[in-house]
């Protein structure tokens, strides 16, 4: 019934158009705002679910695909279309806001009806952002929803939330604009706007070096990558629990995925060229942004360098394929690598949320994010503290849940790429552990420090709702991950045969 | 509290060892599941000497490690609950030994120390120097204080005497021309 259907386009537009219709109740009934964010982002997730159900897993074309002329003078065109890298993403995009819509709804008491709109606004961003195939078009999604997230800190954040905008928008926005400089080049080349046809594009070294680092920039600073990463931490401690969310479950992904779509096939020779340097970079994230973990006192700062750290398996990932793919020990090694890097992406968009929502339901109790504040959370809260268990475990990376997946699989196909760069990545395994576990024990465990902790009162029925969904999905991918390696398997495929052809 | 359940849970475990010991160790019940390469096949080996469940609970009571386990069992029972005062002795005239097996042979103390403490003290300096001082401190918002003050210097060049700029668009059409007709 639905393949007939422009989903793409309804799932870029209609959260937006709901989000301008939630905004006509600014300063009426937040209530309203509230039904009718949580019936728009629910009715967006369940129109996004025929791209799953509809995908062909034996293609690697783009599927979905709508193309029209957008501004035909500069051939830029309006280029919609999903693969296997970019439809998960989609849905992650979809399931996050429901949950971000839910986890804002007793907790946003001003100006309701402007937060729910900056949240539905952003993922027609976002959504935009992973289906764009022309260039242009993805550069107006990619800076479009820095707004949308400017202002949800900028306003609904703490105190000092204007250092932390500023330093989040100046950051991205820095990055970006080097990535539109190359995109301007190669328009130049390729009469075109349409990201396809760049992958096609023949670059020398020069060029692709120079292009692959315009867009490491951008894409390193979304990441983050060590050492563009500091306004992460700080966008997140200021950041109300659904930016958060937003942030670290998707907004990193931009910068993984922005590799994979454009450095990757774009530039393959660039990228092998410069591969132990971005493994050097990712290393370093993994292991010194593991340690900076384990200091922080607040929850959220911790959680923030622990996504910087495991994003730095995203990265190693793609680029230890290159290392494969110069010294080749059994097959499939690469596909492994960014089959693992993928899965890795959507388990930490999973684990990422339900770590932040979870700090989010004890701030809403007690006003801090401080460790030292709590202990003893089990005593008065059993079912959240089991929950929080089961995502610090998943955070950890312990087998059943999401969160061994992907890193298993990157650190497999490293060490078919050198023993000592698995062995330095699976060093994070226990660093991870420290930080997580020390915090469980200090937060949920021991004696009840303060009285306020021992008032705290258990999940409501909405809370249970978004972590039983959480927990459901962290488990599900960790047993079960073969339907997601299904997806991507044509499309990792094809990409690693692309990117194994020389363009010199 | 625990003694019938654990006496309940040892019955089947007797007879299920009992049963499954030929079949799962040294029969074909693993066969194409589990392979080992013929270098290091031990089971084989035990295998070889196998004759039957009693036969082999015989042998093993018979080896010498269940002894010497035996003779530590027998030799803790005395020294604590029958002759204790041996006991309180041998920790008097070594008690250094004593302190030693105590403290796990100073493992934990030697983990507080280097890999506890060493792990706390690295993420400290890490954060706090590198993230907090140079790259945020230096770069980042060094960056921004630098353009901050370059503005407010070149903003003095900003007169609004006529004659200022006349004189530096003289100058530069001059360096242009210097530039063009000598380089």
């Amino acid at each position: 019934m639905l393949a007939n259907w422009p989903l793409l386009s309804l799932l870029v537009w209609l959260p937006m158009l709901s989000g301008v219709l939630v905004l006509l109740f600014s300063g009426r009934s937040s209530q309203m705002a509230r039904w009718l964010s949580l019936i728009a982002s629910l009715a967006i997730f369940l129109l996004s679910l025929p791209l799953a159900f509809d995908f062909d897993v034996a293609q690697s074309a783009m599927q979905f695909v709508e193309r029209y002329p957008w501004v035909p003078s500069f051939h830029v065109e309006y280029f919609l279309g999903v693969d296997g890298i970019s439809m998960p993403l989609v849905l992650l995009t979809t399931f996050t806001t429901v949950l971000v819509v839910l986890a804002g709804w007793d907790v946003i008491e001003e100006k309701t009806a402007q937060y729910m709109a900056a949240f539905l606004i952003m993922e027609g961003m976002m959504i935009g952002t992973f289906a764009a195939l022309d260039a242009i078009q993805f550069y107006f999604f990619f800076e479009g929803m820095l707004i949308p997230m400017y202002l949800v800190i900028g306003i609904w954040g703490g105190p000092r939330r204007v250092y932390a905008t500023m330093k989040f928008f100046l950051y991205t926005f820095f990055g970006s604009v080097f990535m539109l400089i190359a995109l301007i080049y190669m328009y130049f080349q390729a009469d075109s706007f349409s990201i396809l046809d760049f992958h096609k594009l023949p670059l020398n070294m020069t060029e692709q070096i120079l292009i692959f680092l315009a867009f490491l920039i951008a894409f390193a600073v979304k990441i983050p990558m060590w050492p563009v990463h500091t306004w992460l931490p700080d966008a997140h401690v200021e950041a109300p629990t659904g930016g958060s969310v937003i942030l670290a479950a998707i907004m990193l992904k931009m910068g993984g995925y922005g590799l994979l779509r454009f450095s990757l096939p774009i530039t393959p020779d660039a990228s092998q060229v410069l591969d132990a340097f971005m493994i050097f970079l990712s290393l370093v994230a993994i292991v010194y942004i593991g340690f900076v973990a384990l200091v922080q006192s607040d929850m959220k700062k911790l959680v923030a360098y622990s996504s910087i750290s495991h994003m730095g398996f995203v990265t190693l990932g793609m680029f230890v394929v290159f290392m494969i793919m110069a010294n080749p020990v059994g097959d499939g090694g690469a596909s492994l690598a960014l089959e693992g890097t993928m899965i890795q992406m959507v388990s930490h968009g999973f684990i990422s949320a339900a770590m932040f929502l979870a700090i989010g339901v004890m701030y809403d109790r007690l006003h801090s994010r401080e460790i030292s504040s709590y202990g003893g959370v089990v005593h008065s809260m059993p079912i959240f503290a089991g929950f929080f268990v089961l995502f610090a475990m998943a955070n950890v990376g312990l087998p059943g849940t999401s969160g061994f997946v992907g890193e298993f699989m990157v650190i497999l196909a490293s060490y078919k790429a050198n023993f000592w760069i698995a062995l330095t990545a699976a060093l994070s395994l226990i660093i991870g552990a420290a930080y997580t576990l020390w915090m469980v024990k200090r937060v949920i465990f021991g004696e009840v420090r303060h009285a306020e902790v021992s008032k705290m009162p258990d999940l409501n029925a909405r809370e249970m709702v978004i972590m039983f969904s959480l927990a459901f999905f962290v488990i599900l991918l960790g047993v079960w991950p073969d339907p997601l390696a299904n997806v991507m398997h044509a499309t990792i495929d094809n990409l690693v045969q692309h990117i194994a052809q020389s363009k010199l | 509290m625990v003694t019938v359940p654990l006496i309940l849970l040892s019955i089947p475990a007797v007879i299920i060892g009992w049963v499954a010991i030929e079949p799962m160790l040294f029969g074909d019940l693993f066969k194409g599941i589990i392979m080992i390469s013929s270098t290091h096949d031990v089971l084989a080996q035990v295998g070889s000497h196998f004759h039957g469940a009693w036969s082999f609970v015989l042998q093993g009571l018979m080896s010498p490690a269940v002894w010497l386990a035996a003779a530590g069992v027998l030799l803790a029972w005395l020294t604590t609950m029958k002759f204790p005062v041996v006991a309180q002795q041998a920790e008097q005239r070594f008690s250094w030994l004593n302190r030693l097996l105590k403290n796990g042979f100073g493992f934990d103390d030697f983990n507080k120390a280097v890999f506890e403490k060493g792990s706390l003290g690295l993420g400290r300096g890490l954060w706090k120097w590198s993230d907090l001082k140079l790259i945020d401190g230096f770069m980042v918002n060094g960056t921004a204080q630098s353009v901050g003050h370059l503005a407010d210097v070149s903003r003095h060049m900003q007169t609004g005497l006529m004659y200022h700029y006349a004189f530096v668009m003289i100058f530069s059409v001059l360096a242009i021309m210097t530039w063009v007709l000598f380089f």
